[in-house]
């Protein structure tokens, strides 16, 4: 009949456009094992970008490659100090993941990993942390107070949607089963924690039963929607807990395992059979063989599958380098399981073998104290990235700081908190400048939840308690913004609330809330933010008509309007203007009243009275909040390769770079020149022998020899002039890092324990000149203008 | 049995049929007559079902989209896999052995290459489709955005936002 219908063609011009069809075909093409290739695609131009972050395209790609690929695994690890975690990666996917995964008390330890989320606990005390690793979003959970600290738990965290198929359930509703062996008592527990209820079901348990000491922080066996099945210690019987029915039961072990006359094994594991029934796995230490069996529905019985494979000649390793050291029944060289894959764990370092296929092992790590590993699978597609942010927004990621009680914040959990840490010291010397370490601090939370009423509470570092709550029910302006910049008066906090219009008030000293008025503001607001006006009351400052920044103090029960009006377009760079309506994200006042405005090109830094332009304080324009952190930070005594009397108005320019990347935390806790114990030196160092200035470029410094060899060949720069020494890198997550010290003995930065971690090449020019940190690497640049200090 | 394409081309307006099989004309946006076997015109779902629907086979098929070129190279994949057959192990060899080379000749072109595939996805020839899709996606994956964007002639048009956006998402990915 007829011809097809002419499509819509643009006009034919080498080389010629494909259509979206055709595009959307070629990208699904692209494999899911390198999340890398698919966000570099969607950065070669808009319309692809949209093409790749459609759902569209997203279903399409989800259902052409079925099963997300394993991206890496959520491994412990044993050190001398005790368990940390690592993440193991085996494609180019990165996991965003907390700031606390190494080594002593209160660190977080993988504790499973399912469904595109990771499961995190520490012991003791206990705290449950439910991470999604592609987006960051953290769910801290409250662990019940009755459950004793001497229950060592191993956990499953699982997507509670009914029908999802677990391609993309970012930030949908989950369930965390907790299952655990009493040490002392010997009974065994299980609840189920429901992310829609933010509660715990009531716990169930088996007393007693000999058997039934279950492993922990090892990976579970999920059979259907409900049934985690969880290996016990000695490896003869598997905890099932039926999450539908809410029972613990316990069955044998295939029964090479369990019974009478049974065989040593050098490592067992309950896996997924083929089909999505229980499965075991486990390594026969006789003839080092290993064994896989299927759990018949039918006949309840195990029946033991042929393919049985020779671990002598699978991972010679693994028993050569033993040798003499046979493995004790304790030990377990299987320390995880996905998708037909079984992890093995060789002196020689963690092996993936493919269950029922004769390929030979992978290597995925030479670290051999790896002791679990949980795969993490999931698409990472730019989409899933993309939408983080929004979700971020949305659900509050707190970082319950460590030894803080969150006991308080358990039935608030539905509220979108802002916080104010403070010194509690009366009459801290020195203004609050050298306040580090043992001294005690405050902690204010303040909140509104979904029924509009506003709640506050105090902490207190002495008393390691919560006072309050305070709570003002529906005021209908007392919507306190989350998560922004909050500012101190006496003993008073000040709060703005979303609409801009109001302010929220707590009193610190009587425990009260109260609402007060903005300044009379047009209808128009490209950006508000409290901060403190000259002398230390409470000011304002508004982006009124596209950019002009209005300034307000209220020095009694008015406001009062500034007359310095100043307009941004003449102090930041053209163009940079963000479009955004929340330009002002933060507020300083370290000596010099700084309001940190958003742009494009990154948050600038405005020095109020003062004339000069905006400076740049990082190259990232997707930061909506700023917490400057001030402070005077000097060299480490403890380390004496540095002479404090280096110390001069570029070093202090470059510290408020560090300050800031500090406090959007992008800087590790750990890094020696700033925090904690190592800042104790006041003021009067950099009083002293300041000059100006002259500082010159060096060429790049190498040791690698001191970098962990994951980091791709890496170099720092170092500056080096009369007054000191500069180090400039870039940390492998993108992170600009200046380290200040002084003159430096044996030509290397040794002082500077930080800096082994530094990898890629930072431009560094100082005295009064403008310079980047220039492009490092495409996967993780980062720049930061080096302003002249004094200003 | 096969009527190569230099063939078909050069028997522009022949509408005869051949004895045991009926022959179907394609006709290109410039107007040029393609007379394939219908085998071969087959391989193309867009076409087969016209056939199937009891069209005008005898009026051939005017195809707009498709300029002479890229018809002619479309019919060449067409024939051979529309005409020979893949039963056995050596044909199946043959057959694949035909697409690496054929493809390794359309790569040397990206410009044509992307004719090819456009007309592949119009005709809906699965075989071609998925043939020079994934052919193009292999390309991509090596490559940079910027080497990219030269590849397929596309002007940079993103805004610092979105670069901000990506670097992040490149971070961790």
């Amino acid at each position: 009949m007829n011809p097809p219908p002419p499509q819509q063609q643009p006009e034919r011009r080498p080389p010629p456009e494909l259509s979206d069809d055709v595009l959307a075909e070629i990208f699904s093409r692209i494999p899911p094992d390198d999340p890398a290739i698919l966000v570099r695609v969607s950065a070669v131009c808009k319309p692809w970008r949209r093409l790749i972050s459609g759902r569209i395209f997203l279903s399409r790609y989800h259902a052409l490659h079925r099963a997300p690929p394993i991206l890496g695994f959520f491994c412990e690890e044993k050190a001398l100090t005790g368990p940390f975690s690592s993440f193991v990666r085996t494609t180019s996917f990165r996991p965003i993941i907390p700031d606390r995964g190494g080594g002593g008390d209160g660190w977080l330890i993988p504790c499973d990993s399912r469904h595109g989320r990771a499961f995190f606990i520490t012991q003791p005390p206990l705290q449950l942390l439910v991470l999604d690793p592609i987006t960051g979003m953290e769910r801290p959970l409250c662990a019940p107070q009755l459950w004793a600290n001497n229950i060592k738990w191993s956990a499953a965290v699982l997507c509670a949607v009914d029908g999802c198929g677990h391609h993309d359930c970012h930030g949908r509703a989950f369930r965390v089963a907790l299952v655990g062996t009493d040490v002392a008592g010997g009974a065994t527990h299980a609840a189920v924690y429901s992310s829609e209820t933010y509660a715990w079901s009531d716990p169930t348990s088996i007393d007693h039963h000999p058997n039934a000491r279950v492993q922990a922080r090892r990976p579970s066996v999920l059979v259907g929607n409900a049934r985690l099945y969880f290996l016990c210690d000695n490896n003869t019987s598997i905890v099932e807990f039926d999450m539908a029915t809410m029972t613990l039961s316990v069955i044998p072990s295939p029964p090479p395992l369990a019974g009478p006359g049974h065989e040593d094994v050098c490592g067992a594991l309950p896996v997924t059979a083929e089909g999505g029934g229980l499965g075991f796995a486990a390594i026969l230490k006789q003839s080092r063989t290993l064994h896989q069996w299927s759990k018949e529905e039918a006949t309840n019985q195990w029946k033991h599958l042929e393919h049985v494979r020779d671990l002598e000649q699978l991972l010679p390793y693994t028993v050569g380098m033993y040798g003499h050291d046979p493995f004790s029944r304790t030990s377990n060289l299987l320390i995880g399981f996905a998708d037909g894959v079984i992890v093995v764990r060789t002196h020689d370092g963690v092996f993936t073998v493919e269950l029922g296929s004769s390929r030979p092992p992978k290597k995925v790590s030479r670290r051999s104290a790896i002791v679990a590993a949980f795969p993490y699978l999931s698409f990472c597609t730019p989409d899933a990235t993309i939408q983080s942010q929004t979700l971020a927004k949305q659900e509050s990621s707190m970082y319950p700081w460590r030894n803080i009680d969150w006991t308080l914040l358990y039935p608030w959990t539905n509220i979108q908190w802002s916080a104010a840490v403070l010194c509690a010291v009366e009459g801290c010397g020195h203004g609050h400048l050298d306040c580090h370490g043992g001294d005690p601090f405050r902690v204010a939370l303040v909140g509104t939840d979904a029924a509009g009423t506003t709640h506050a509470a105090l902490y207190s570092s002495q008393t390691a308690a919560w006072s309050g709550p305070a709570s003002i029910d529906h005021h209908p302006d007392a919507f306190v913004q989350a998560r922004r910049p909050s500012v101190l008066v006496g003993n008073a906090l000040y709060f703005l609330c979303d609409n801009t219009t109001s302010i929220v008030e707590f009193d610190m000293a009587t425990m009260t809330l109260s609402v007060i008025p903005s300044p009379p503001l047009p209808e128009d607001v490209y950006g508000a933010l409290l901060m403190t006006a000259e002398g230390g009351g409470l000011g304002f400052a508004a982006v009124l008509e596209r950019s002009n920044l209005h300034l307000w103090s209220k020095p009694k029960e008015e406001w009062e309007h500034l007359q310095d009006v100043r307009d941004l377009k003449t102090l930041l760079p053209q163009g940079s203007i963000s479009m955004m309506n929340n330009l002002l994200i933060g507020f300083a006042d370290g000596g010099v009243r700084v309001v940190v405005v958003r742009t494009y090109h990154g948050p600038f830094i405005v020095e109020l009275g003062s004339t000069g332009p905006a400076r740049v304080a990082l190259r990232r324009s997707g930061i909506n909040a700023v917490f400057p952190y001030t402070s005077f930070c000097t060299p480490d005594q403890k380390q004496g390769t540095m002479r404090e009397e280096a110390l001069n108005p570029d070093h202090l320019a470059l510290l408020r770079v560090l300050f800031i990347a500090r406090a959007l935390q992008l800087l590790p806790g750990h890094l020696p020149l700033i925090g904690g114990e190592h800042l104790q030196q006041p003021l009067r160092l950099l009083q002293g022998g300041a000059q100006p200035g002259n500082l010159q470029l060096l060429g790049g410094l190498q040791r690698g020899h001191h970098l962990p060899h994951l980091l791709p060949r890496p170099r720092r720069q170092v500056a080096e002039g009369a007054a000191g020494r500069l180090v400039v890198g870039v940390l492998d997550e993108g992170v600009a890092l200046a380290l200040v010290g002084g003159r430096v003995e044996g030509g290397e930065a040794e002082g500077a324990d930080g800096a082994d971690e530094l990898a890629g090449v930072a431009e560094l020019g100082l005295g009064g000149v403008e310079a980047d940190v220039a492009d490092v690497d495409d996967a993780a640049a980062a720049a930061v203008h080096v302003g002249h200090g004094g200003g | 049995m096969a009527t190569g394409s230099g063939a078909a081309a050069a028997a522009a307006d022949a509408e005869e049929k051949e004895s045991g099989s009926r022959m179907i004309t394609l006709t290109s946006n410039e107007g040029k007559a393609f007379v394939v076997t219908e085998a071969s015109a087959r391989q193309s779902a867009t076409i087969r079902s016209m056939v199937d629907d009891g069209g005008c086979v005898d009026k051939g098929f005017p195809l707009p989209n498709v300029d002479s070129k890229t018809l002619a190279r479309v019919i060449q994949y067409c024939d051979e896999h529309g005409n020979k057959e893949a039963h056995t192990v050596d044909e199946r060899a043959a057959l694949a052995k035909f697409d690496k080379d054929f493809i390794a000749e359309l790569d040397a072109d990206k410009a044509f290459l992307y004719d090819v595939t456009m007309a592949a996805n119009y005709l809906h020839i699965q075989g071609l489709f998925a043939l020079t899709t994934q052919c193009i996606a292999d390309t991509i994956k090596g490559k940079t955005p910027e080497e990219i964007r030269t590849a397929f002639g596309i002007e940079y048009d993103l805004t610092a936002q979105d670069e901000e956006e990506i670097k992040e998402e490149d971070t961790h990915a």
